[in-house]
Formats: C-alpha cells, sequence, structure tokens
C-alpha cells in the first residue's frame, strides 16, 4: 500500500503540486508570525501595550485561514480521486486501508512542505520584521535568525492543521459508503444552514456583529488599539456570517422563481453557484476577511508609520537623556555622555545651559507632577512639554548666536516668550488679555503650543529665576 | 420409488429486496420486492427500459449500494449482514465488477490495473506477473499491457477492467452496460469473449443491459419494471437469433403493444 501511496503522489504530482505550495505557504506564514512573537527585536519596539496581542491574533488567524485553505484543498483533491478510491475499495480495499492510504498521502505532502516553507517562513519574517520596524521609522537591517521556539510552535500549529485536514479526509471515506463514493465528483453540495433554518439568525447575529464592530471602530472606548482588535473581531465574524448565511437565502429565494432563472445565462451562473454553494460560501467568506484585514492592517500600518514620523518630527531634541535626580549629581555622566558624542557624531558647536521651574529642580518630579495636573499618564510623552520653565536671556542670546538668528536687545527687567510664527498672533492675544504673566505661567496654552517645543519663555536678567 | 434429487442451491440468491431513495418529502422506490436465484456457471441478463431499476439492483447485489430491505446471499452467505471489516475481502474473493464507463487507473498501467486486486490481496509478486500473463492473453491484450488506459482503444480498456474483474477467479462477476462506450465490433468481440468465459471456464455472469443485442449473448434474462421483476425468458437451446427476436418481442409487451 505505501508503494502504491508514493507511485500515486508520484503520477499525479501536478495535482498534488498546487497542495504542496498552499501547504508551503502554510508552514512560512505561520512561522514568520510566529517568529515575532519570540523576536527580540520586537521587543525593542515602543511598548505599544497591545502589540504582542495583535501579532498573537495575527498568528491564530493566519493558522485558521491557512487551515481552512489546506482542508479546502484536501477535500478538493479527495473529489477528484473519489472514483479511484473507489475502486480500490472494489477491489478489495477496506474503507479503513483507503482511509489510511489517504492519510498518508496527506502525511508524506505535509511532512515535504513543512521542510520547504520553514526557510521560505524565515525570508518572510524579515520582511514583516523590516515592515515592522519601518512602520515605526526605526533603522532595520537584514539578518538571518532561526528561533527553534518559532519551529516548535510552527509544527505543532502545522500538525493541528494537517491532522485535521487528513482526519476531515479520512471521516470522509469512512463514512461514504460505496455508491456515494463513485458519484462523489458529480454531487452538487449541501446547503449548510438551509434545512434548520439557521440561514436567518445567522444573518442578523452577522449584521449585530458589524453594527458592534463599527462602533467600537468609531467610539473607541477602551482606547490602546483595543477597540482596533476587537472591532476586527467583529467584522471577522460578520463577514463569515454573512458569506455563510446570505448565499443560502438568496438559493432559497432565488431557486423557486422560474421568472428569475430562466432569462439570460442566469439559470448556469446560478446552479453553477448552488452546486458549489458549501465551498463558495467559505470561499467568499474567507477572501473578504483577508481583504478586510488587509485594508486594515495597511490602514493601520500607515496610520502607525505617520504617527511615528510625526513624534519624530515633534520632537525637539535628536538625543535625550534623563535622570532621576538632581542634574548636578550627574556630571561625569554628563561628561561620558559628550565625550562619546563627540567622537560619534559632528559635533559643531557646544552650549550648557539650564531651564528653571518656580523652585523645584528634579526633572522627574517636575515631569510627574505636570503629568498629574493635566491629567495625563506618568509615560505621555507630551508630559514634560506642559511644565514651565524658562531660560536666563544670557543663555538665550548665545543659542540664537549658535543658530545664526540676529541679534536682538533684552530689557532684562521683562520675560519674554519666543515662539514659531504660527503661535504669535494666540500669543498677543494672550498678553492683551491676561494682566498678570510672569515667568511661570502656563505658556504652552495657547495654539497648543507646548513649551519647549515651539514656545519657550525667557526669563529677566541672567540670574536664576526664583 | 422416491428418486429424491437434492437441488442445487443457487449461489446467488436475492430475497424480497427494497430500495428507497430520497428525503421524507420525497421517497422513490426504486426496488420493489424484487426475488430471483442465479445457479452456478449461468450467464443471466437483466434488461429493462432506464429508471427500472436494473442498475440499482446490480449495486444492491454487488454491495456497492445497501438495500432498504430484504435479503441476498451468496453462495449461501447474507451478504446484507457483513461487517465492515470483512466486507473488503468479500468483494476481492467473490465479486468482479465491470463497469460501462471501464473504471480504470489512469495512473496504473494496463498490466497494473489487472494486478491490483492480486496485489491488495497480497499475493506473491511472480504469482500476479504470471496470473496477469494468462489473463491478458486469454483476452488478447497481451501486447498493450504496458501501456496507459488513455493509450488504448475502448474495446481494449473494457477487456482490461474484464481482465481485472476475473483475475481473483470471482465466483460472480457483475457487468453494468459493458458494452455502453464501445462501438459495435468492440461490443462483440467483448460479449463474445464474456460468452467464451461463461462456456469453457464456468464463469457465472449477471450483467445488466438495455441493449437487446447485448442480453441475446446470455442464457437467461430476467425483465424489470418500476423496480419489480416483469417477466423471465430462457435461451434453452435456441440460437441467438430467436433468442434475439423473443427478447424484442417482450419489450415490445412491456412497451405496452399487444405480441
Amino acid at each position: 500500500m505505501w508503494k502504491l501511496s508514493v507511485r500515486n503522489a508520484k503520477r499525479q504530482a501536478r495535482d498534488y503540486f498546487l497542495y504542496l505550495i498552499t501547504l508551503g505557504c502554510a508552514a512560512a506564514f505561520m512561522y514568520a508570525f510566529g517568529s515575532l512573537i519570540f523576536s527580540d527585536l520586537i521587543e525593542m519596539l515602543p511598548g505599544l501595550e497591545v502589540l504582542p496581542y495583535m501579532i498573537i491574533a495575527a498568528t491564530v488567524l493566519t493558522v485558521l485561514i491557512m487551515g481552512w485553505f489546506v482542508s479546502y484543498m484536501s477535500g478538493y483533491i479527495l473529489k477528484r480521486r473519489s472514483r479511484e478510491l473507489s475502486i480500490y475499495m472494489l477491489s478489495g480495499m477496506s474503507a479503513k486501508q483507503v482511509s489510511t492510504l489517504v492519510f498518508c498521502e496527506n502525511m508524506l505532502v505535509g511532512l515535504i512542505a513543512f521542510a520547504l516553507g520553514i526557510p521560505a517562513g524565515i525570508l518572510l519574517s524579515q520582511l514583516l520584521e523590516a515592515v515592522l520596524f519601518h512602520m515605526f521609522a526605526f533603522p532595520y537591517t537584514l539578518r538571518f535568525s532561526f528561533s527553534p521556539g518559532t519551529v516548535g510552535m510552527t509544527l505543532l500549529g502545522f500538525l493541528v492543521i494537517l491532522l485535521y485536514a487528513a482526519q476531515k479526509s479520512r471521516k470522509r471515506v469512512r463514512k461514504a459508503c460505496l455508491y456515494e463514493l463513485l458519484s462523489y465528483d458529480r454531487q452538487n453540495e449541501k446547503e449548510s444552514f438551509c434545512g434548520n433554518g439557521l440561514s436567518f439568525p445567522l444573518f442578523f447575529l452577522s449584521v449585530l456583529s458589524c453594527v458592534i464592530g463599527v462602533s467600537l471602530f468609531m467610539v473607541q472606548p477602551f482606547r490602546r488599539g483595543y477597540d482596533i482588535l476587537a472591532g476586527t473581531v467583529c467584522m471577522v465574524l460578520f463577514l463569515a456570517g454573512f458569506f455563510q448565511s446570505v448565499p443560502v437565502f438568496l438559493s432559497m429565494r432565488f431557486g423557486v422563481r422560474p421568472s428569475w432563472k430562466y432569462r439570460k445565462n442566469r439559470l448556469t451562473v446560478f446552479r453553477w453557484f448552488t452546486s458549489k454553494i458549501r465551498s463558495m460560501s467559505g470561499v467568499m467568506s474567507v477572501l473578504s476577511v483577508l481583504l478586510m484585514l488587509s485594508l486594515t492592517l495597511m490602514g493601520t500600518g500607515t496610520a502607525v508609520y505617520m504617527i511615528s514620523e510625526k513624534l519624530a518630527q515633534d520632537s525637539m531634541f535628536d538625543i535625550m537623556i534623563l535622570y532621576h535626580g538632581e542634574p548636578q549629581n550627574h556630571t561625569r555622566q554628563d561628561r561620558e555622555y559628550e565625550e562619546y558624542l563627540r567622537s560619534e557624531y559632528p559635533v559643531r558647536g557646544c552650549c550648557s545651559y539650564g531651564v528653571y521651574t518656580d523652585g523645584q529642580t528634579d526633572f522627574s518630579e517636575v515631569r510627574a507632577r505636570t503629568a498629574k495636573e493635566h491629567g495625563y499618564s506618568a509615560d505621555n510623552p507630551y508630559a514634560e512639554y506642559r511644565s514651565d520653565t524658562c531660560m536666563r536671556q544670557s543663555d538665550y542670546r548665545k543659542l540664537r548666536e549658535m543658530l545664526g538668528y540676529g541679534s536682538v536687545e533684552l530689557d532684562p527687567s521683562l520675560c519674554y516668550v519666543h515662539c514659531v510664527p504660527s503661535l504669535e498672533k494666540p500669543f498677543e492675544e494672550m498678553i492683551r488679555k491676561e494682566k498678570e504673566l510672569g515667568l511661570y505661567s502656563d505658556y504652552s496654552r495657547p495654539g497648543g503650543g507646548r513649551n519647549g517645543e515651539r514656545v519657550q519663555s525667557v526669563g529677566g536678567g541672567d540670574g536664576a529665576a526664583a | 420409488m422416491k428418486i429424491m434429487i437434492k437441488r442445487q442451491q443457487p449461489l446467488l440468491l436475492v430475497e424480497n429486496i427494497e430500495k428507497y431513495y430520497g428525503t421524507a418529502e420525497a421517497v422513490t422506490k426504486a426496488l420493489n420486492r424484487v426475488s430471483f436465484h442465479v445457479q452456478s456457471g449461468e450467464y443471466v441478463s437483466i434488461m429493462g427500459s432506464s429508471g427500472s431499476g436494473k442498475t440499482t439492483l446490480l449495486n444492491c447485489i454487488s454491495t456497492i449500494d445497501t438495500v432498504s430491505a430484504g435479503h441476498v446471499f451468496l453462495d449461501g452467505k447474507d451478504i446484507t449482514k457483513i461487517s465492515e471489516d470483512e466486507i473488503a475481502a468479500f468483494r476481492r474473493d467473490n465479486l468482479g465488477f465491470v463497469f460501462q464507463d471501464f473504471s480504470l487507473l489512469d495512473t496504473l498501467t494496463l498490466e497494473e490495473n489487472i494486478a491490483l486486486p492480486l496485489t491488495i490481496g497480497k499475493m506473491a509478486p511472480d504469482q500476479i506477473e504470471a496470473r496477469v500473463k494468462e489473463t491478458a492473453e486469454a483476452l488478447g491484450i497481451s501486447g498493450e499491457l504496458q501501456k496507459f488506459p488513455f493509450q488504448v482503444s475502448g474495446g481494449q480498456k473494457q477487456r482490461c477492467a474484464f481482465a481485472r474483474a476475473v483475475i481473483c477467479g470471482p465466483k460472480l462477476i457483475m457487468a453494468d452496460e459493458p458494452t455502453g462506450s464501445l462501438d459495435s465490433h468492440s461490443a462483440q468481440m467483448l460479449l463474445e469473449m464474456m460468452s467464451r468465459m461463461n462456456r469453457k471456464n464456468g464463469a457465472t455472469i449477471l450483467m445488466v443491459t438495455h441493449d437487446p443485442l447485448c442480453a441475446s449473448y446470455a442464457q437467461r434474462i430476467l425483465f424489470l419494471k418500476d423496480g419489480k421483476l416483469f417477466n423471465e425468458i430462457r435461451k434453452g437451446e435456441k440460437t441467438r437469433s430467436v433468442f434475439y427476436h423473443e427478447i424484442l418481442d417482450v419489450l415490445s409487451v412491456m412497451g405496452g403493444e399487444r405480441p
């Protein structure tokens, strides 16, 4: 029987080739997504809480979709070979032997596909990492990485898929009587959810799922990306339920109407559709889910990339080093950083200056207090811009000179606000309206300027402001 | 003086079989309490128009399909009660099948197609080779054994299918419209070969056909109409030509004409 199986596989190589490619792609995709979970580089990415869950969700979805493809392909091959298998049974092979033969063939092809899929998966994982890093505006260099953990996880998922598909085929062969097997390739597929009246409830449930999903996308009650994830799951359920229920409903409605059926070439198209209604519903579900996911992920990726770009652009500093505690306690580290930066980067000039608050000198405490006052979380990147600091006029003049701006006359008894041109009018308005403005007034309010980003208050004289 | 004659037990005994198809809303009764028997070495043909139930009857007897009621005894064994584990070996050892569309495996050569039942039965390879060669010679296809089905004619394919059906020495050979896909010359060759097998080797053949010429090669003909046995005629000592015309007369009666 093993020789018969191998000979069949060789002579039907063309049919099995497509099956092999499908299985290989399944292994490659599963490895690629699984590798993100184990990747040490992914841990370097900004701490998006929802990112690991998104990767896991993508991996699970990949397993489900590829599992469906593999099951579909194995069912297709079984259909094509049903007559051949019935001849084996007529020639004296038992149903158990035939189903074992089919099982062994599937497993043989599966293992070959797995061996071919892993190298492809390694390449694909590099591509995925590159895309992910590009989304967050991180530099990425191609590297070879092989994760035994990922291979193990992929093998497990792959075996689940393969065994499910193989077991399904085996069950079909065992359950079908010889007469059914002889005519299996000519049979029309039976509609699911038809006889038991489940198509209508399924349709309404799918629509409800769609409404919930769209609401989650628009309202976003949970924040931090969980709404997108939950909304995507709801949309997947909507598409799956929709394409399972609507074709059944349509075939029930239009199949009994000769006035509709017999016009133009509707009859052949309609019956071609209903002959494959079960698998076509599945195909349409999967394709629409894939399309929706592709668009959603493209949109999400583009949005994340744009946010990353904006964050990078809005950042005032190329390198920002923050310490806990008092700055004077870290002069040694400052020197070491300066020496390192001078050795690594072309430094054209250097100016050390301080910014001053109303009494506090520990930057992290100022930041935490500011975040609390304005209702930000402690790790919000904009918190430091809402703290009110000012600089000395002498430092300001030095910086102007370094940047090539013209010199300005400054009255030591006054404080000034240096801002981008777009904030000029809001500040004029603010100064006109508010009589009591001082060194530590809230200069980050007007036009969302953010102190230190697009506006900087400059204190009076050369002494430290109180 | 009483002379007790022991009646020969029939090889095939069909008792009151019924077959229903369809769902609860629309049931079709394909066979309606059909009973008959076939002695060992007989050549029996089952005739009827389309939809009369002849293929269904053959499928039920050959274990391809199951009966809804009734019994089928082959050499004393009730095949309607055979378990799934036993049925494969039973088919291999006792039954041979010939179909209208040949049902050869396209990936196997003619030799391999014929040898298939023997390989499943785990016969020794040298014995398989010898037996295949002998059977192929008897059927006139020994020169085509290394070819694939798509490389030979319809007649050669059907002879290969017949060779596969008889290679295990089955007790009963069942043929469903064996000449349906053949030209007249190939059909005649096949029918004469089957007839020769029956005469010389004592092969028991049960053939389904709608063609009177094909049926005229048999020794006994059972006529089915609407799932029931309508008539039975025997060839006896008649010539095939006379028997052929007798078949036509029965068919015309079945069609509603008075003889």
